[in-house]
């Protein structure tokens, strides 16, 4: 396929590559490393003119630590030993290994969760079609822009925020103007949330959820974009009922052409030409994950315009969301190393690897890992049980029978009942409900969330942990360390933690061990 | 067409020439900076405001009757929430009805005056804390970030913005997330497994390790573990603040400070059992007013359970009457405290009731729809739309007034103030220019 990189885009590459730190005047262009140039990944092709204008050398990252990195991203967790195939030079099949998993369906679910901004408070069952359709597309099943189109259709998404700010900004790259959100939104206008209709009588149990009120659509510019062409969505008011009410109806009660109506607006964003870079930008931000926000906004489509329009490229010719995923991992932006750099000045962004923070439910994942529950549990949205119900019948995922599920959750309650609210389900059962007190709540939210909030929060649940679990030999320095940071600790450290813990012996040790290495900026960061 | 001749034009439409519209300079309320404190209680779900505190309706909007308000106030009291003193053993503390002429209510607060009214909960939740319906950027953020005295960094040894019981005013995107208010889920709880997170040795051993991970990291990424090692650090030192006895309501009864100890507190405003459905707010006001005794700007208490689609002919009176005798404590208590600055918190204090709507869909006849609730429908919407607001404290001066009056359909008779005008009110008391986040102008109403 023919690239057309801007000249613009082409400059900016040139001026990023050769920006010298320290002022000097940057040298005369290199040849670029072979192992890019000869590049069977068309990413690392487009990255070669960067090395090449600024005559860097590619610096790969310790085996052990790109294995624990691909865990943490695509499975939200890395196993110690590190398994078979990940040392290896030709990743694809260890990659293919890793999505193939359960829990990368839920890492993936994870991941489009915070994206489209679910609303804690949405009944599960439409959390459930969102993620039939997430699973199909990082199956491989279901094209991208077909995806885009199914999930605009949703009510998890109709029903709240999304249509008019996130749906640009995740879907086509850029914040809409005001007029945008305002005129884009006007297709979501017949959604509401609210009761099922009783009955006059006033005896069965209404039922919270999606409604349509097609009346919503009867006032001037209702339903109808007039900046995206004049499409509208077109539903009929239904009949009146015996009070002479024509009522909104459950979505559940919708027609097949008042479905395929819904299916618009999706339409519409998935046939926009834009959608493409939109995801190679997603995809490179979440693996890369070089932004830290307003201070420091570093994109790599932006930084790197080649790289993204390779991968919108092979995203729009392929359709194939997982197998764009497996291109970024395995090029060289991905495999540097990010930490033990020797070299006296700094490198570019784009020539060390990524470093990036663990989501909340990664680092939770590693902190509850000591519970001896199998997780796969610490999901925020819905109460536990649940969801690990739910996890249990799908994937199979675990082999605890119910006295042991039993034990955990209670183990989970003890540790996290400080503060979290408690509701009494169906089953007389107390449970945590985490529809009001997520654990991303406690824990920092996705993203450069490093203020008080996260610091108090993360070092309260690090000593609830460490004050129920730390006792006994797995709490050595040594096996603390290896098991959570997945290395042996230095000399230096060995000595120099000895001597902090001077005077702390027995469990006051094991505590202090674990309050240090559960906290540690190493484990929050990958 | 094809995607890159699509982006083609794209960029050359990006290219054309932008309309610059100069900034519109606007005044400062008399108030601006007036307060040092502000304590917003959300009533989250669609509280059914105008039957307390504007309760001029027809039976369809208000089936609980009105009651006569102290000497002084123009506006009209409902009758749901009740006349009865507060008796503790700090002696008998006035119903809200005998105190209302400290109290501002504007009885048409909409958030989209002239446009399509909001009945989305998500919605309504997101403009009343953010200002936008897709906000990202709430009010205690904003406060936490461009207060003055908090301008320079989060001093530790007073308390920072708050929300108790998370809201969407604590909402932060960008450089707005390292000043996200201290979150509390429940304030019945104590806040930390234990104050030693300052003076533990696993503070010491991790930072060998902190240290040791710092030294090897990329400075493309020096700036993020900075970020890490310092909020940290800063958490160890409010740590301390956290672990004070005022804060620890329950555990702590004889902790006191302002002549009131925390089993005073609790008794003013009410200790109610947890695991009602129906919801209260005495302790959570309680802990509110110890952060604001800890020198906080700024405390959202978020309670939930006022959508009451059903039940509502039941529940109103007492939710409503526990509301009120917030209020009432609070007049109470903030008047006795004396403030490090001079006068007392009630001086230098501002308390508003919030929701993110009121609510609708009343029958004629009953006042209420065929569950005993009300709804916030699209038909009809003013009674809905029209929030009325009750605010009190020293610096709102229209004590007793009524800003605007609507007819018993509820609908405007007089002006109608937006949502992010009463945001800008908030931000121009604390003393912040709230023109850069909102183009709506603060209420100069409050302060005749």
């Amino acid at each position: 396929m023919l690239r057309r990189v801007p000249a613009l885009a082409s400059s900016l590459v040139a001026l990023v590559a050769c920006a010298s730190p320290t002022g000097e005047a940057p040298p005369a262009g290199c040849a670029a490393p072979q192992a890019l140039t000869q590049s069977s990944n068309p990413l690392d092709r487009a990255l070669a003119p960067a090395f090449s204008a600024a005559c860097l050398e590619l610096i790969p990252e310790d085996p052990a630590r790109l294995c624990r990195r691909l865990q943490q991203d695509l499975l939200g967790r890395a196993d110690e030993p590190p398994p078979p195939g990940c040392a290896d030079d030709k990743l694809d099949p260890f990659l293919r290994r890793l999505q193939a998993e359960p829990r990368y369906l839920l890492q993936s679910e994870r991941q489009w969760r915070d994206a489209l901004s679910l609303a804690p408070e949405l009944d599960w069952r439409y959390f459930r079609r969102v993620y039939q359709h997430v699973d199909a597309v990082h199956r491989g099943a279901l094209r991208y822009d077909a995806f885009v189109a199914a999930l605009l259709a949703e009510p998890a998404v109709a029903l709240s925020s999304f249509p008019r700010s996130g749906a640009f900004t995740v879907f086509l790259g850029r914040k809409p103007s005001a007029l945008e959100a305002e005129d884009f939104g006007r297709l979501y206008a017949l959604w509401q949330s609210g009761y099922r209709q009783s009955s006059p009588d006033n005896l069965d149990v209404p039922e919270f959820g999606a409604l349509l009120d097609p009346h919503a659509c009867l006032s001037v510019g209702g339903c109808r974009t007039t900046l995206l062409g004049g499409t509208a969505v077109e539903i009929a008011p239904r009949p009146p009922n015996q009070h002479g009410f024509s009522a909104p109806f459950a979505y559940e009660d919708a027609t097949d052409a008042e479905l395929a109506e819904l299916k618009k607006p999706g339409a519409l964003v998935a046939a926009s030409p834009q959608i493409w870079e939109a995801a190679a930008d997603r995809l490179l931000n979440r693996f890369l994950g070089w932004d830290d926000g307003g201070l420091f906004p570093r994109t790599p489509g932006v930084l790197l315009p080649r790289v993204r329009l390779a991968l919108a490229d092979f995203l729009e010719s392929t359709g194939d969301l997982p197998a764009a995923e497996r291109l970024v991992l395995t090029s060289w932006l991905y495999r540097q190393r990010a930490r033990d750099l020797s070299e006296a000045s700094p490198r570019p962004v784009w020539a060390v690897g990524p470093l990036k923070r663990a989501p909340a439910e990664t680092l939770l994942d590693g902190l509850l890992a000591n519970t001896g529950v199998e997780l796969g549990v610490s999901e925020p949205r819905y109460p536990l049980r649940r969801y690990a119900k739910d996890l249990l019948d799908r994937y199979g995922l675990g082999t605890l029978d119910a006295p042991g599920l039993e034990r955990a959750f209670a183990k989970i309650e003890a540790l996290l009942s400080p503060r979290t609210r408690f509701a009494v389900g169906t089953s007389g059962v107390r449970e945590p409900d985490f529809r009001y007190d997520s654990w991303a709540d406690l824990l920092g939210r996705p993203g450069a969330d490093e203020g008080i909030r996260f610091a108090l929060s993360h070092e309260t649940v690090v000593q609830d942990l460490c004050t129920t679990l730390a006792a006994g030999p797995s709490w050595t320095l040594e096996a603390a360390i290896a098991r959570h940071l997945g290395r042996a600790p230095s000399p230096g450290e060995q000595s120099a933690i000895d001597a902090a813990l001077r005077g702390c012996a027995g469990d006051c040790a094991a505590r202090a061990v674990c309050e240090a290495v559960l906290g540690s900026a190493e484990l929050r960061f990958y | 067409m094809k995607r890159r001749s699509f982006l083609g034009l794209s960029a050359l439409s990006f290219a054309a020439p932008t309309l610059l519209l100069p900034r519109i300079a606007r005044a400062a309320t008399p108030a601006f900076g007036a307060a040092r404190h502000l304590l917003i209680l959300y009533a989250e779900g669609g509280l059914r405001s105008h039957s307390t505190f504007n309760a001029v309706g027809s039976l369809a909007h208000n089936p609980f009757g009105t009651q006569p308000a102290a000497p002084g106030t123009e506006w009209t009291l409902g009758a749901a929430c009740g006349s009865a003193d507060i008796h503790t053993a700090q002696g008998i503390i006035p119903a809200f009805a005998k105190i209302t002429q400290h109290v501002a209510v504007i009885p048409c607060v909409d958030h989209t005056p002239g446009g399509i009214a909001v009945v989305d909960h998500q919605e309504g939740r997101l403009r009343m804390g953010t200002g936008a319906p897709e906000g990202q950027i709430g009010l205690l953020s904003l406060i936490g970030r461009h207060l003055p005295a908090l301008s320079g960094g989060w001093p530790t040894d007073r308390a920072p913005p708050v929300e108790i019981g998370r809201s969407s005013f604590g909402l932060g995107s960008g450089d707005y997330q390292r000043v996200r208010p201290l979150a509390v889920s429940d304030a019945r709880s104590p806040l930390l497994a234990s104050g030693a997170i300052a003076s533990s040795a696993g503070l010491s051993a991790r930072q060998v390790l902190d240290a040791t991970f710092s030294q090897g990291v990329s400075g493309a990424y020096r700036a993020r573990v900075d970020a890490f090692s310092s909020a940290k650090d800063q958490g160890s030192k409010f740590a301390s603040l956290l672990s004070d006895p005022l804060l620890a309501l329950g555990a702590a009864p004889e902790a006191a400070a302002g002549g009131f100890q925390n089993r005073d507190l609790l008794e003013i405003f009410g200790q109610e059992p947890s695991g009602r459905t129906d919801p209260r707010w005495g302790v959570e006001t309680a802990m509110a007013l110890r952060f604001l005794q800890l020198g906080s700007p700024a405390v959202v208490i978020t309670k939930g359970n006022f959508d009451f689609h059903d039940r509502e002919r039941q529940l109103y009176g007492p939710v409503t009457a526990d509301l009120v005798r917030q209020l009432a404590g609070l007049r109470f208590v903030l008047g006795k405290l004396d403030h490090p600055a001079g006068g007392r918190y009630w001086d230098h204090t501002v308390v508003a009731v919030l929701s993110e709507f009121s609510r609708n869909n009343g029958d004629p006849r009953t006042g209420f729809n065929s569950g005993d609730g009300s709804d916030h429908v699209l038909s009809q919407p003013e009674a809905l739309r029209n929030q009325a607001i009750a605010l009190m404290g020293g610096p709102i001066t229209a004590r007793g007034r009524l800003l605007g009056a609507t007819d018993a359909a509820m609908k405007p008779l007089g002006p109608v103030y937006s949502s992010r005008s009463l945001l800008a009110t908030f931000l121009d008391l604390l003393g912040i220019d709230p023109a850069p986040f909102w183009s709506d102008p603060p209420i100069r109403e409050l302060f005749p």
